[in-house]
């Protein structure tokens, strides 16, 4: 199959979906002209115009209100953050308008919005580009996340988020956008709410989120020569969340680790390590570990940057200790 | 207020030990710096003293004499008189303390430390109330196998039960299980745990040479008759000697690996693997390379007869830059000894014997002695690694300059 970048595989999935669905428009900062920051909107501006790719000022809250009304009247807004921090400017609309319109009005008006936002720390962004706050918005009824860890994920659940009645927050990585993976062509749809086994495994399993998949990917390729065998899990969707394929995992392996650059404190590990609890707790032969990005706000200098979040190496010492406790 | 006694550490990279025995009982009033109990560490037993002075209160989670205990574990309090503990009940002293993954312990730390008191920055939680815990997939597994779990021993980190335990007593069923925490096999898991993790964390790669020993047997001869009143110099010594010599000129092997960094140590502080039967210990010869022959050779004497009698204090095992191990008189010529981390090399020293060597076209009859250095790769690449073999070598040869009186 052909090798395609992250961001290639979501810009494919809208020009595709944007060509077959007229309804589809982009707002955004720089995304008309400029195409983007990260390139998601290249080209798509001599296509199909300023109507579909509309440049907005820096007011988030005003436009994600704007994608709101513009749902309600029947079209899908697509609304690129550029960095998912400025989310925040909007969480009120989000949260209170966005995901519980459809509840507000008996199921008569639909918000086929599609939000979207680079995530993680990385690439001396400082603490105002490094954000990813999935778990605050996987803690709200009404809205779908989705966390794609490679690019034919992100080209599936992309074009299932286009073509699905609900808003979805679509988060991509930053140090994801530029890796390259086999992505069909045409039509290839991935559906919320089912996790990938990437790697299966006999003594221990690893929930991985987006970039922490990579990372854990590396330190397993150093255990199976030690003779542990690590099951590799990516939940791709974190609301719905898919939690019958990590207990049947836990179910054989007896131990779980979550690894998630995000914050521990109320987070996707705990939430997953509570399920896994209530659902086997008598299969399992350790306490629920669990690997994080260190509770601070993230640093800009490039050395404590990388101090702050998960890498393999932390990856391999815990999964190490895992199997010794 | 009542402070809490915990376990100390003793050398950096103690993570249990064995609590030996009470040398205090409950209801004793204690006086601050007085031994309170005895703790047997990786490498060393030692006595813990108080921090403070105090009424000794021991409690039901309080470990007794042969129990494994988490450093930093609380295993009893000081109160003051007529005081009591609340929620002491639930201390259990083989619990471990949180862990915390993202932020690792960094590097060997400074002086061990030997006193006990209320430094354990967060209270311990997670072990079994009754100070042992089965994990709930062994307990499932031992019914649906018939097991009592009750009798199978732990091999978790706090001797937690695991489904592996559980399976393998059923396999040897009728035989009696071990009991965990006793002393001879804590010296065994001591040291399976730091060889394991030695041979698991280094790349070891390992260079042999044979140098040739005439002129080490001359002088060895001649220490000896010359020696009056003093031990005799032995063979090891003399390599000692010629190795602390080497290293000063080889500060990248007189080196720790810390933090995936070569750190070279400012002190040659050489290891001698001593074997005691049951265990092995490796007291060091500190600044060995600042010390006289015979002085070199009265300290190693010290150091092997506190090892035989169970007395290195923790200061005595502790800041090797370097180790030695010789199986010469076992009459081994090469072997593979294994790294004591964080040092990046270890020398091992075969038998002195008589070999047939070509000298100006003749063959010619000379003792030999065969080197395996085992390097880790990841520190020591093999060019260095045979520089530093190469002035052993030449040391051994022509010793004259090192041993001199």
């Amino acid at each position: 199959m052909r090798q395609i970048t992250f961001m290639k595989a979501t810009h494919e999935a809208l020009a595709e979906e944007m060509e077959r669905n007229s309804r589809i428009f982009v707002l955004g900062e720089g995304i008309g002209k400029r195409g983007g920051n990260f390139n998601s909107t290249t080209g798509l501006y001599d296509l199909h115009g300023p109507l579909r790719l509309c440049d907005t000022p820096i007011c988030e809250r005003g436009f994600v209100g704007l994608a709101a009304g513009a749902a309600m009247t029947g079209t899908r807004p697509v609304v690129d953050f550029m960095f998912a921090d400025f989310l925040l400017d909007a969480v009120g609309e989000m949260i209170n308008q966005i995901a519980k319109m459809q509840y507000m009005s008996s199921g008569r008006l639909r918000m086929p919005i599609l939000l979207r936002g680079s995530i993680g720390v990385g690439h001396a962004s400082a603490t105002h580009h490094s954000g990813s706050y999935y778990p605050m918005f996987a803690h709200v009824p009404g809205i779908r996340v989705v966390v794609p860890s490679n690019p034919a994920d992100a080209k599936g659940l992309m074009k299932r988020a286009l073509n699905c009645d609900d808003p979805v927050l679509f988060l991509e990585h930053k140090s994801l956008l530029g890796m390259k993976g086999p992505v069909p062509e045409g039509e290839h749809q991935v559906e919320f709410g089912s996790a990938a086994v990437v790697r299966a495994g006999r003594d221990v399993t690893v929930v991985a989120i987006s970039l922490m998949v990579r990372h854990a990917l590396e330190a397993c390729e150093v255990l199976e020569k030690e003779g542990v065998s690590v099951e590799v899990i990516d939940p791709r969707c974190l609301s719905p969340l898919d939690d019958g394929t990590i207990v049947e995992s836990v179910k054989r392996t007896g131990r779980l680790l979550i690894v998630d650059e995000t914050f521990a404190p109320f987070g996707v590990g705990a939430e997953i390590a509570a399920r896994v609890g209530e659902k086997v707790f008598d299969y399992l032969d350790a306490p629920i570990c669990r690997l994080n990005g260190a509770h601070v706000p993230t640093p800009y200098s490039p050395p404590l940057e990388n101090a702050i979040v998960p890498g393999p190496d932390d990856i391999l010492r815990t999964l190490r200790e895992l199997m010794e406790e | 207020m009542a402070s809490e006694i915990t376990v100390p550490r003793l050398g950096w990279t103690m993570d249990e030990g064995v609590l030996v025995g009470w040398l205090k009982k409950d209801g004793d009033a204690v006086v601050e710096g007085e031994p309170i109990f005895t703790l047997e560490g990786d490498k060393v037993t030692e006595d813990v003293g108080a921090i403070d002075s105090g009424i000794l209160r021991l409690t039901k989670g309080s470990p007794s004499p042969g129990d494994v205990v988490m450093v930093g574990a609380v295993v009893a309090y000081l109160v003051s008189s007529g005081e009591e503990i609340v929620g002491a009940e639930s201390a259990a002293a083989v619990s471990k303390p949180p862990a915390t993954p993202t932020a690792p312990e960094k590097g060997p730390g400074g002086s061990p430390e030997a006193s006990a008191g209320s430094r354990t920055p967060e209270p311990a939680t997670g072990g079994a109330p009754h100070g042992r815990s089965v994990s709930p997939r062994a307990a499932s597994r031992a019914r649906e196998l018939g097991v009592d779990v009750r009798k199978v021993a732990g091999s978790g980190r706090s001797g937690r039960v695991r489904e592996r335990d559980v399976v393998e007593a059923a396999r040897g069923a009728g035989e009696p299980a071990v009991s965990p925490g006793s002393r001879g096999l804590s010296i065994r898991r001591t040291i399976a745990t730091r060889m394991a993790r030695s041979a698991r964390n280094t790349a070891a790669a390992t260079l042999t040479t044979t140098a040739e020993a005439t002129r080490l047997v001359e002088i060895r001869q001649r220490l000896r008759a010359q020696g009056g009143d003093h031990p005799t110099v032995s063979f090891n010594d003399l390599v000692v000697a010629v190795v602390a010599v080497a290293l000063r000129e080889h500060p990248d092997i007189n080196a720790w690996w810390v933090d995936e960094d070569v750190v070279p140590r400012s002190e040659v502080n050489i290891g001698i693997a001593v074997d005691l039967g049951e265990g092995l210990r490796v007291p060091v010869i500190r600044e060995a390379d600042t010390l006289k022959v015979r002085d070199l050779s009265a300290r190693t004497r010290e150091l092997i007869d506190l090892a035989r009698a169970g007395e290195l204090s923790s200061r005595d095992v502790a800041d090797g830059s370097f180790t030695i191990t010789n199986l010469g008189m076992y009459d081994i010529d090469v072997f593979t000894p294994i790294i004591y981390e964080p040092q990046v090399a270890i020398l091992g020293v075969g038998r002195i014997r008589d070999q047939a060597r070509v000298l100006d076209g003749e063959v010619v009859v000379r003792p030999e002695v065969t080197l395996s250095l085992t390097i880790d790769h990841r520190a020591v690449d093999g060019v260095p690694a045979a520089g530093f073999l190469r002035s052993i070598r030449t040391g051994i040869e022509s010793p004259d300059s090192v041993v001199e009186e």
